[in-house]
């Protein structure tokens, strides 16, 4: 499955399908999360996913130029960024201390939370554990990189 | 005395006229025949996976609540009440005095978000730690559980003020209640599972907490709290989460953060919520501002206090060697805790960025 594509992340979805008694386990998650991978290091251009988290579940994923219109908040980074989380969460069975999301994210880089008002935000903060625990999954997505 | 007179005793004469009554096969009910209840009512979840939750029952019934509550007693919003309830003594009969746009939701989130700090942290994957960071790790800790203590003691001085018609925010304050009573006990269990121990706790620190417990109203006490304080907590528990030295420390504080999030968001939504429905909004806004420059200290004193800022240094500069490399960190959480309140404040219409006590730039 190709890294950055609708297909990987459906493939994500299906992965918290099958595990959803983990997801039951972490609680309610209702956010529209944007993804937005930018152009570089031979990746050619930025791309923008939305995932709907809805109850235990993602529901949804689907590609979109601009994340940031429609999403709760977006975590934005390059393409090597998530290039090496992923490939840490695989190598690890889960991420090791340097890439959980939020040690990604706290100061803005490698990878940044943009939302439109602080109360979005935070639904990254109130959800935290299930959107890891999404991309945790990785873990067991076969992954080729774009670039 | 008679068996039977000692009997009767125990009742009141209507009571004993009763029980005679239902001797005799004679049975009231008069409950039965009640055409006050509105009946029929049959509220489904909206997502069988879900379960039915309180949204689903309000979209069926009674779900929003009136400006003033029609009574002062405990009985439910909805139901049949007599005439002669006692007065219970609530102090919150208003609606805006107690509630947020976003509380039925929060409640829910609250509830199936719960956690165990004995079941659900790895402490298996505590290691020992160099001395200095052990320090560091037991006196974020140690502070921890003394505010943790404060946010929730804090919901139970003032929830049952509250009159019932708002059950929503009573049932979401007992949550925080509970939430808080669980940091106190996973940052005590962390400070006393690895070989370090409880470390100081600053007067100054005390102070503060007694700022924020001994408030003369609720949303004064729910602006230092819910606001200031939990939003601090907050930034502290994200960069808890960065330092973690293991999966332990990492779970802790994602866990406690998520929590943490919850509870600023009513206080942010009370926030608007409350000035929004105030009868004098400027009135109201201009001794929210008085209260805020006195508030708005608590920030400095947590990040000029060497107890805090140092303590996170050294986790950051993995030991005491490159503590100043390490306030690199801490200028990072100074930032994000400064934009995130005036941010927070922003958006419920209180707006602290002309007037904030607390330089935007961290001073060190």
């Amino acid at each position: 499955m190709k890294f950055p594509t609708v297909e990987w992340f459906q493939a994500l979805e299906r992965d918290a399908a099958e595990n959803v008694e983990k997801f039951r386990r972490l609680g309610f998650c209702d956010a529209t999360v944007g993804i937005k991978v930018l152009a570089g290091n031979g990746f050619g251009k930025d791309q923008g996913f939305v995932l709907s988290f809805d109850g235990y579940r993602c529901k949804a994923v689907e590609e979109v130029t601009e994340p940031e219109k429609v999403a709760d908040f977006v975590l934005e980074g390059k393409f090597s960024a998530w290039k090496e989380m992923i490939e840490n969460i695989r190598t690890n069975a889960g991420p090791d201390l340097n890439h959980t999301l939020n040690y990604l994210t706290l100061p803005g880089d490698p990878i940044k939370i943009i939302a439109q008002d602080q109360l979005k935000e935070d639904l990254f903060f109130r959800y935290n554990g299930t959107i890891q625990e999404f991309f945790n999954g990785a873990q067991r997505v076969e992954t080729e990189f774009a670039a | 005395m008679t068996t039977q007179q000692s009997l009767e005793s125990y009742f009141l004469p209507e009571q004993w006229q009763y029980i005679e009554n239902v001797r005799k096969g004679r049975f009231d009910l008069g409950w039965l025949r009640d055409e006050g209840p509105t009946w029929g009512i049959r509220a489904t979840p909206r997502e069988p996976e879900r379960g039915l939750t309180l949204l689903d029952v309000n979209a069926a019934y009674a779900g929003e609540p009136e400006d003033v509550a029609p009574y002062k007693c405990m009985a439910p919003r909805g139901a049949v009440v007599d005439p002669n309830v006692p007065d219970l003594g609530f102090v919150y009969n208003e609606k805006y005095l107690v509630w947020a746009e976003n509380i039925v939701p929060l409640y829910e989130e609250a509830v199936s978000r719960q956690w165990s700090a004995t079941r659900d942290i790895p402490w298996d994957t505590l290691k020992p730690l160099p001395e200095d960071l052990e320090r560091a790790q037991c006196a974020i800790c140690t502070l921890l559980t003394e505010l943790e203590m404060v946010a929730s003691d804090f919901p139970a001085k003032w929830v049952w003020r509250i009159n019932q018609h708002f059950h929503e925010a009573k049932m979401f304050l007992y949550t925080q209640a509970m939430d808080e009573t669980r940091h106190v006990e996973v940052f005590r269990k962390r400070a006393l599972a690895n070989g370090g121990g409880l470390m100081r706790c600053r007067a100054p620190t005390e102070m503060a907490l007694s700022f924020i417990l001994n408030a003369p109203t609720f949303i004064q006490g729910s602006y230092l709290m819910h606001i200031l304080g939990e939003g601090l907590a907050m930034d502290i528990f994200l960069a808890g989460e960065f330092l973690g030295k293991n999966k332990a420390e990492k779970e802790m504080y994602r866990l406690t953060l998520q929590d943490e999030a919850r509870h600023v968001s009513y206080g942010t939504m009370h926030l608007k919520y409350y000035l929004d429905n105030h009868p004098d909004r400027a009135q109201a806004e201009a001794e929210l501002h008085l209260l805020a420059d006195q508030g708005e200290r608590i920030f400095t004193g947590f990040l000029a206090n060497p107890n805090v800022a140092e303590p996170l240094a050294v986790l950051a500069a993995d030991g005491v060697k490159h503590i100043d490399k390490g306030f690199e960190v801490v200028k990072v959480i100074w930032k994000r805790m400064v934009e995130g309140y005036l941010r927070r404040c922003e958006l419920a219409g209180f707006d602290r960025r002309a007037r904030i006590k607390v330089p935007p730039e961290p001073p060190y």
